[in-house]
């Protein structure tokens, strides 16, 4: 990556000289991202199919992933397609595309597209989302498909004779199918079997055959909310060893749903137990908390999303969730969420309180206003300025007509910004945020409809780039450029498998400076799936201890002497030092 | 919004000049450019229905000409504006209602209503500091409509906590409640307090805000929701839990006669379609009724208004009407299978209506042949109808469809078990037993299972599968039932009945559990509890539920070995009412039967040999040869 210092940045650092530490703690670069996509071989264009039906279905993807797919050490792209919805079984369908990052073979940031070599041509329903990871713990990134159609599991058989990746299409076998409109997935281990489950989230039960013409106020045509529809139940499916069963209602994950579009894996409550996070479009979301397993029976459900805040916003009024990120924008060590929403509606910030409890702290961070205007869908906290907070993007692209585009005559009246937003730090009430997207350069000018967003470190250069999906409209890939201002420490955490560590929490400790954590996750955001890897800005301390809670609860110490600030560093479980039952 | 600046400034000049140019030629003059009145958006309206855009163009024609006439006031222009900005802001364009609003605030300085709309839009498109500047030059005009200076007050009031302004909130608030009394306005203006005092951490006080909103409107479940929060802030679980359960989207309501007024002129239906989802969304179904009953007067052709009306008159029970609108979607929409379907599904809760809603799920079914849910629900219609090869066939498609569909593997299998095909019905029933997704699916799986086992005769089998129904699901009637009916045939009757008993426990509508138990009751030697159960269910059961639990209980009067629980003339008198309201050959028969009991053997002869002859020759040789035997006895019997 280019350094090109921004003016104030620059001011900073003449500043340095005479300032000396104060500068470096009150830098704020100006945030500096480059698209190149199709620069670098990502051509790709996603099409929805519409042909002026208002299908519903068209809308709403496509979703896109950042995962290591061949193992080469760098981030591949899969990327989601949907093609004709009417007709398709006598069309020409087009597929999924596969990009392999060719960073670590030829030291140069480029993709080239293996899909046909990768065996996923078979990848033709009409797709939403992706979820990536290693359902057969053989050390391989394994991709679920969630579709409007028959979902997919795509196991990853490995290197071919060729050097080339491929893929298998083990729905049927691994017991994996839904053919029930699913947008976003998730893998987690949640009953601490050392496998990963699956949790699908399904939207609602649409079909062309009721397709319901919607209007607008005008009584223009327009597309319909999912109050037009029922939703669908989701569905969890236990694995029990490289194939799954499934047990959403033996789990208690049947007794509510709405129309589910994003979901996130995460340990809400601090009790070591996964717990599932389910943004509903229109409906009141599920904060499904693990209640343990007993007996090998699998894991417990109960939703308490109304108790725990976060099942509407702090008015009592469900909102149309879309992307659901998890993360600690506070930094206070445990899980806070962030929903995205509709126009006229927020980003809605659920600041975790302990136990289990949630705040709406929208108002108080500088979230409601800057997102009024917006319908987000895929969000991501990322710490784009390496200032230690964590930012947020969402990306976003209305759902209905927006009247000012239809007034200029736009043909594809949904298009938005995607927007970027600062942390500025945590305050009395909670961390506050700003709306830097003006200021964010060509890349966050862009207005497209997009939906799947993933975050990842594509170019292994320690700060984390953005790939955006748009629906019926080309790909994006935001390289973060953005001025650095402290080290930064990477690690990728693997259980004894090989496998992603999944759920795993790990916490750095750092001489004179608070601890930092961070959980593995690919999922969350919308329908997309990111890099697993942690990566962190240390600042100025220097790292005196990790320690690794393992999904299962068992700890594990990692002297500091392992890591070393500017690569990444993989830490295997059973490799570290002292281990230590939860 | 748009604003006259940079750009746009530049622009309004243009239009200004170009304006004066076209007046001066005797051209229309365009809504833009009137002194000081900036440009209203002409909104994009190429989709919209015909009769909103005929609206909106004819009122801005009026608007037009009314800016050109010398004659007319101010006020009276400023009228024509906001009201050309009303039907823009009722129907969402709020860029060109805030334009409107802004040029009728312009022309009429001192008239409120204008600031007020314009600050609603603001807050609508959520730029609340310019919608608490609008609405505080709102409050500042004196008004002669009280109910519109609250509503003032109170949208300020959420406004400035919107902003954070608590303080400024909570006096707007207090001037509200002052100004309202005890009308709905309280409510609103204690919730509004409520909000404030949640803000600032005062639990106490929020909790008692939202309690007296509360107490004032009811209805407003979403209050409970407030109070879940505080409670559970306050570290009180259990009364959170408790609001919780109660919580829902009803909104403290409150006349707001300004913005009512928005939405007396939409024309078309779909505005109103909307404006009925949002009023349904929070549960003021009624209301929605009627927002929608207005969508289908306004454009009585629109498939989607009748729809939309349809359903809702179905969710709130009003099926002949729901049908009518169906019927009507369907009529302007002859090959659209979803307002067949749907019709067909509002017709099964009709009497007499069985016969067109078996065309109409038919119709679907063609019309959309891949659509599964279609295609299910016919066949479980057909199966309920006896109709089982057809049914049959439908289940098949599924099946071959989707091998997985479990819900319509148990379908075939019940069809199968109905058309005593039992080694198919065991099969499929195993297969739903093992594999179905969902417990109670499973459950049904295996109590099917039982029922085929019991009909092929192995008990133990057939019981072993009900109790791993039972086990999956505790609740499930059916096989509480089953059991019933085996541990009966297996002698073990307090067992039995218990199980009958529990069956009707879940469901007391099971005619034949009632007569399970008493039989099971009467075998035990509990010939009293029998009748007494058997007395129990009649009165559960309607007539003509009831009609088999009667007849049992005069045969039970009649035969009891216990002389204080026989008793001839109960039966007597019951079966000569059952005779009356149904003079069937089984009714007649215990009649005669009751009478001979009693000793009015002359009684008893008589009817039955009014019977006998009205019997077809030769139609019942064996009911003919029991009631010849029964005469034989009576005459040999009788004095």
């Amino acid at each position: 990556m280019r350094f090109q210092p921004t003016q104030r940045f620059a001011r900073c650092r003449i500043g340095v000289a005479i300032l000396g530490v104060l500068c470096a703690v009150s830098a704020t670069a100006e945030p500096v991202f480059d698209e190149r996509a199709a620069e670098l071989g990502l051509d790709f264009v996603h099409r929805n199919g519409m042909r002026g039906e208002y299908f519903f279905s068209e809308m709403m993807g496509p979703g896109v992933a950042l995962a290591d797919v061949d193992g080469d050490g760098d981030l591949d792209v899969y990327l989601v397609q949907g093609g004709p919805l009417a007709s398709r079984s006598s069309a020409q369908l087009p597929t999924d595309r596969l990009f392999r990052n060719d960073l670590i073979e030829t030291g140069q940031l480029a993709f080239t597209d293996v899909t046909v070599a990768a065996g996923l041509t078979l990848a033709t329903e009409y797709g939403m989302g992706v979820a990536a990871g290693d359902f057969d713990d053989d050390g391989r990134v394994d991709l679920y498909l969630t579709n409007f159609g028959r979902n997919q599991l795509l196991r990853n058989e490995g290197i071919d004779d060729r050097g080339q990746v491929r893929f298998r299409d083990v729905t049927d076998e691994a017991g994996a199918g839904d053919r029930r409109w699913s947008v976003s997935a998730s893998f987690s281990d949640l009953d601490r079997d050392g496998r990963l489950d699956l949790f699908v989230a399904n939207y609602v039960d649409y079909a062309l055959a009721i397709h319901k013409p919607c209007r607008n106020y005008t009584g223009a045509p327009d597309y319909c909310s999912p109050l037009a529809y029922g939703p669908e139940p989701d569905r969890l499916l236990r694995n029990v060893g490289g194939r799954f069963e499934r047990a959403t209602e033996s789990a208690g994950l049947a007794k509510t749903f709405g129309a589910g579009l994003g979901v996130v894996a995460a340990d809400l409550d601090d009790n070591g137990w996964t717990d599932l996070y389910v943004a509903n479009d229109q409906s009141a979301n599920q904060m499904w908390m693990n209640q343990g397993e007993s007996a090998g029976s699998g894991p417990r459900f109960a939703d308490e999303s109304l108790l725990g805040g976060t099942g509407v916003n702090a008015e009592g009024r469900p909102e149309a969730g879309m992307g659901v990120a998890a993360g600690d924008p506070d930094g206070d060590g445990d899980v806070d969420l962030l929903v995205s929403h509709l126009v006229r509606e927020t980003h809605t910030l659920y600041l975790n309180q302990g136990g289990g409890f949630f705040d709406d702290r929208t108002q108080d961070s500088g979230l409601a206003q800057a997102s009024w205007d917006a319908t987000g869908f895929g969000a991501v906290w990322l710490d784009f300025d390496s200032d230690g907070n964590l930012d947020l993007a969402v990306a976003n692209g209305a759902v209905k007509h927006l009247e000012h585009l239809l007034r200029a005559g736009d043909p594809f009246p949904l298009h938005q910004p995607n927007q970027l937003f600062r942390n500025l730090g945590a305050q009395p009430a909670g961390p506050r945020f700003e709306d830097v997207t003006p200021r964010a350069g060509e890349a966050w000018a862009l207005s497209e409809v997009s939906r799947g967003l993933a975050v990842g470190d594509v170019d292994n250069d320690g700060d984390p780039d953005l790939l955006v999906g748009n629906n019926n409209g080309p790909v994006r890939l935001l390289l973060n450029r953005t001025p650095r201002s402290g080290a930064w420490l990477g690690l990728r955490l693997l259980e004894s498998s090989g496998r992603d560590a999944l759920g795993a929490h790990v916490r750095i400790d750092r001489e004179g400076s608070r601890a930092i954590r961070r959980t593995v996750r690919t999922d969350g955001s919308y329908a997309s799936a990111s890099d697993p890897r942690i990566l962190v800005t240390l600042g100025t301390g220097e790292v005196t201890r990790i320690e690794v809670t393992w999904a299962d609860g068992t700890r594990e110490s990692f002297s500091s002497s392992m890591v070393k600030p500017g690569v990444y560093t993989t830490l295997r479980r059973g490799s570290g030092g002292a281990k230590t039952a939860e | 919004m748009t604003s006259p600046r940079g750009g746009n400034l530049l622009r309004l000049r243009l239009v200004r000049w170009l304006a004066l140019i076209v007046a001066a030629a005797g051209a229309p003059l365009p809504l833009a450019g009137q002194g000081s009145l900036e440009d209203v958006p002409s909104p994009a309206l190429r989709a919209a229905e015909d009769a909103v855009r005929d609206q909106l163009d004819e009122v801005r024609r009026q608007v037009d000409a009314l800016l050109l006439n010398t004659s007319a006031d101010s006020i009276e222009k400023a009228e024509a504006i906001g009201r050309l900005a009303a039907l823009y802001h009722a129907y969402d364009l709020l860029d060109a209602a805030a334009a409107g609003y802004r040029n009728a605030e312009r022309l009429a300085p001192s008239t409120p209503r204008w600031p007020y709309l314009l600050g609603v839009v603001y807050r609508w498109a959520g730029d609340f500091e310019a919608a608490a500047a609008s609405l505080e030059r709102a409050r500042e005009l004196p008004s002669s409509n009280p109910g519109a200076r609250l509503a003032v007050l109170l949208q300020s009031a959420e406004v400035a906590l919107k902003l954070g302004r608590l303080g400024e909130a909570e006096t707007l608030a207090r001037e509200a409640l002052e100004l309202g009394g005890d009308s709905p306005v309280s409510a609103a203006a204690h919730q509004v307090l409520g909000d404030v005092a949640s803000s600032s951490d005062d639990l106490k006080a929020a909790i008692r805000h939202y309690e007296t909103a509360l107490g004032d409107q009811p209805q407003a479940t979403r209050l409970h929701y407030l109070l879940g929060q505080l409670q559970r802030r306050a570290g009180n679980i259990d009364s959170a839990r408790d609001h919780l359960r109660q919580a829902g989207q009803a909104e403290v309501s409150f006349a707001d006669p300004w913005l009512a007024l928005i939405y007396l002129e939409v024309a078309g239906s779909a505005a109103l379609q909307q404006q009925g989802a949002s009023v349904k969304a929070v549960g003021q179904l009624e209301a929605a009724v009627d927002i929608y009953r207005r969508a289908v007067e306004n454009d009585p052709e629109s498939p989607e208004a009748r729809r939309d009306l349809g359903a809702l008159l179905a969710q709130t029970g009003k099926y002949r009407e729901s049908a009518d609108q169906y019927r009507a979607a369907v009529r302007l929409e002859p090959d659209k299978a979803l307002h067949r379907f749907s019709l067909a599904l509002v017709l099964e809760q009709l009497e007499n209506s069985g016969g067109e809603a078996l065309v109409e799920f038919r119709r679907a079914v063609e019309l959309e042949p891949d659509y599964q849910e279609f295609r299910r629900a016919l066949a479980d219609r057909l199966a309920q109808l006896s109709l089982f090869a057809e049914a049959l066939s439908h289940f098949e498609h599924l099946l071959n469809d989707e091998p997985t569909d479990q819900e319509a593997r148990l379908g075939r299998a019940k069809v199968r078990m109905a058309s005593g095909d039992l080694d198919g019905a065991l099969a499929d029933a195993r297969i739903v037993a093992r594999e179905a997704e969902r417990t109670a699916l499973r459950a049904e799986g295996l109590g099917l299972l039982g029922e085929a086992l019991a009909h092929k005769g192995d008990g133990p089998g057939a019981m072993n599968a009900y109790r791993k129904a039972l086990e999956l699901e505790p609740e499930f009637a059916g096989a509480h039932f089953g059991l019933g009916n085996l541990l009966g045939v297996a002698g073990r009757y307090p067992d039995s009945a218990a199980s009958y008993r529990r069956a009707l426990e879940i469901d007391p509508g099971r005619s034949a559990a009632w007569q399970g138990e008493a039989t099971a009751l009467a075998l035990a030697g509990r010939e009293a509890e029998a009748v007494s159960r058997l007395r129990e269910g009649c009165e559960i059961l309607a007539d003509p539920a009831s009609v088999p639990l009667e007849s049992s209980l005069v045969r039970l009067l009649l035969t009891a070995q216990d002389p204080a629980v026989r008793d001839p003339d109960g039966a007597l008198e019951l079966a000569d009412a059952l005779f009356r309201r149904a003079a069937t050959a089984q009714h007649g028969e215990l009649l005669a039967v009751s009478l001979a009991a009693v000793g009015r053997h002359a009684d008893a002869v008589k009817l039955l040999q009014q019977m006998l002859a009205s019997l077809p020759a030769g139609s019942a040789p064996q009911l003919e040869r029991h009631w010849r035997s029964l005469l034989a006895e009576w005459h040999s019997d009788g004095p």
